[in-house]
């Protein structure tokens, strides 16, 4: 039982959220799949608008982009044909990470992303995907998924929702992939990577990292890639690539790892992830 | 607020408060084959199939539910007509203290009919939701693989529901 919440409502148009949503009183925030949310049952909430009405559920291809509604649930990326092989499999195998399916049959993505968390595999994989998301608030905007993170509060209020998240195509000569450190295959990771690679001749043409574990969401390392373009990614590079995350980061230390292992353990799992990558094509 | 939940097949009307959890709103029904365990969605002992679908009882909230079709194992089978999973459970004793039974029952259906054939590891994904207290998951998955060997048993159970 969620005591303090005493309204709950199911609008059919994003207007009439936006309007519930604005209200100063009682206090009304969005419920996607409710899987964090209800979980937390915030004893500050008093109503939810539950989006589930809004018809914001697709997986929809448009020229080079896809759209991808933000209600859509994390099975559908599993299993959905748009998206299963997307990026050799990479954005449905983040959708798996440590999410049992009577979890991923609810939970969303608009909803994930909204939650966040330092090792949210699904923010890995569309920071490396590119992903931009479409907020409406009164005015409508689309703002770069890297930036959403670095500043979710200012991109949620007031009153916005997160409609739809949006990738470019991603082409047939890249590489991507996930790697993580974990004390238990199950328990939540130490630290994990994703990389996107384009490979042309064996030489990068460019690389995209994201890191987890090392701050309060997964971060973009635009330095790192930097250092990749250009040149076959060897295993003096790689060192070299390991050494400079390991430096460029501060990462927090907890009851799973010191600071320091988790700075050792963010250049190995950026390592990983990208050299699988790099070996997907040939 | 006034919702209607088509409960194993049976249409139900029901006066729920904004905040009471799918859960809440089916053991106050005495739906109590639904367990009530870590409340936050990580234990499982609470799923039932939604729409077919497997969920966590505890992090919805009723409201969501409004409307749609909920399964639990008082729909699955009766004490003189087991459903072949059940059947499989008692046979091979996939049963300790029972608390996660019927979890492990609607995560291995919602398998099933979806996948009448799948393999361990399959099957191994489909019950790691649901979180056992007491000995592991050795003789449920196999009580599982038991019923996917007898496909006749499982064509049946489908058509039972």
């Amino acid at each position: 039982m969620w005591s303090s919440l005493a309204e709950y409502h199911r609008p059919t148009t994003v207007r009439e959220a936006l309007r519930l949503l604005a209200r100063p009183s009682p206090r009304t925030v969005p419920l996607a799949g409710g899987t964090r949310l209800v979980a937390e049952r915030d004893p500050a909430v008093e109503a939810v608008v539950d989006l589930g009405g809004l018809d914001l559920a697709f997986v929809e291809p448009r020229g080079h982009h896809l759209r991808l509604g933000a209600m859509t649930n994390l099975q559908a990326l599993v299993t959905g044909p748009k998206t299963r092989t997307l990026a050799h499999g990479l954005l449905a195998e983040a959708a798996c990470h440590n999410v049992p399916r009577a979890l991923r049959n609810v939970a969303t993505l608009g909803g994930t992303l909204a939650a966040g968390g330092p090792t949210c595999e699904l923010a890995l994989a569309l920071l490396v995907l590119d992903a931009r998301l479409v907020i409406r608030a009164r005015t409508r905007r689309t703002v770069s998924l890297e930036a959403f993170l670095s500043n979710r509060a200012e991109y949620l209020s007031p009153a916005s929702i997160i409609v739809e998240i949006r990738l470019p195509m991603p082409p047939t000569d890249v590489g991507a992939a996930l790697a993580k450190v974990s004390l238990t295959p199950r328990d939540r990771p130490i630290a994990n990577a994703a990389a996107f690679v384009s490979r042309r001749n064996g030489i990068c043409h460019g690389a995209r990292l994201a890191l987890g574990g090392v701050a309060p969401d997964p971060i973009r390392l635009p330095a790192i890639e930097a250092m990749l373009s250009g040149s076959a990614l060897e295993d003096d590079l790689l060192t070299r690539m390991a050494q400079a995350t390991a430096t460029a980061i501060n990462p927090p230390a907890d009851s799973r790892a010191s600071a320091d292992y988790r700075r050792e353990m963010a250049g190995v799992v950026t390592v990983r992830a990208l050299r699988e990558a790099w070996q997907q094509v040939r | 607020m006034d919702i209607t939940l088509t409960i194993n097949d049976e249409e139900r009307p029901v006066t729920i408060a904004p905040g009471e959890t799918l859960l809440g709103v089916l053991r106050r029904l005495r739906y109590v084959s639904v367990k009530h365990g870590c409340e936050d969605g990580s234990c499982g002992v609470c799923a039932v199939l939604l729409d077919g679908q497997v969920v966590h009882s505890c992090v919805m909230l009723a409201a969501q539910a409004d409307g749609r079709r909920v399964t639990t194992v008082e729909g699955i089978g009766t004490r003189d007509h087991l459903h072949p999973l059940q059947a499989a459970f008692v046979e091979v004793g996939a049963v300790q203290c029972g608390y996660c039974t019927p979890a492990m029952l609607l995560a291995a259906k919602a398998l099933l009919d979806e996948n009448p054939r799948p393999t361990e590891t399959e099957v191994r994904e489909a019950l790691s939701g649901v979180l056992c207290r007491c000995t592991g998951y050795v003789k449920p998955v196999e009580a599982v693989l038991n019923v996917v060997r007898c496909e006749g048993e499982v064509r049946d159970a489908t058509t039972v529901q």
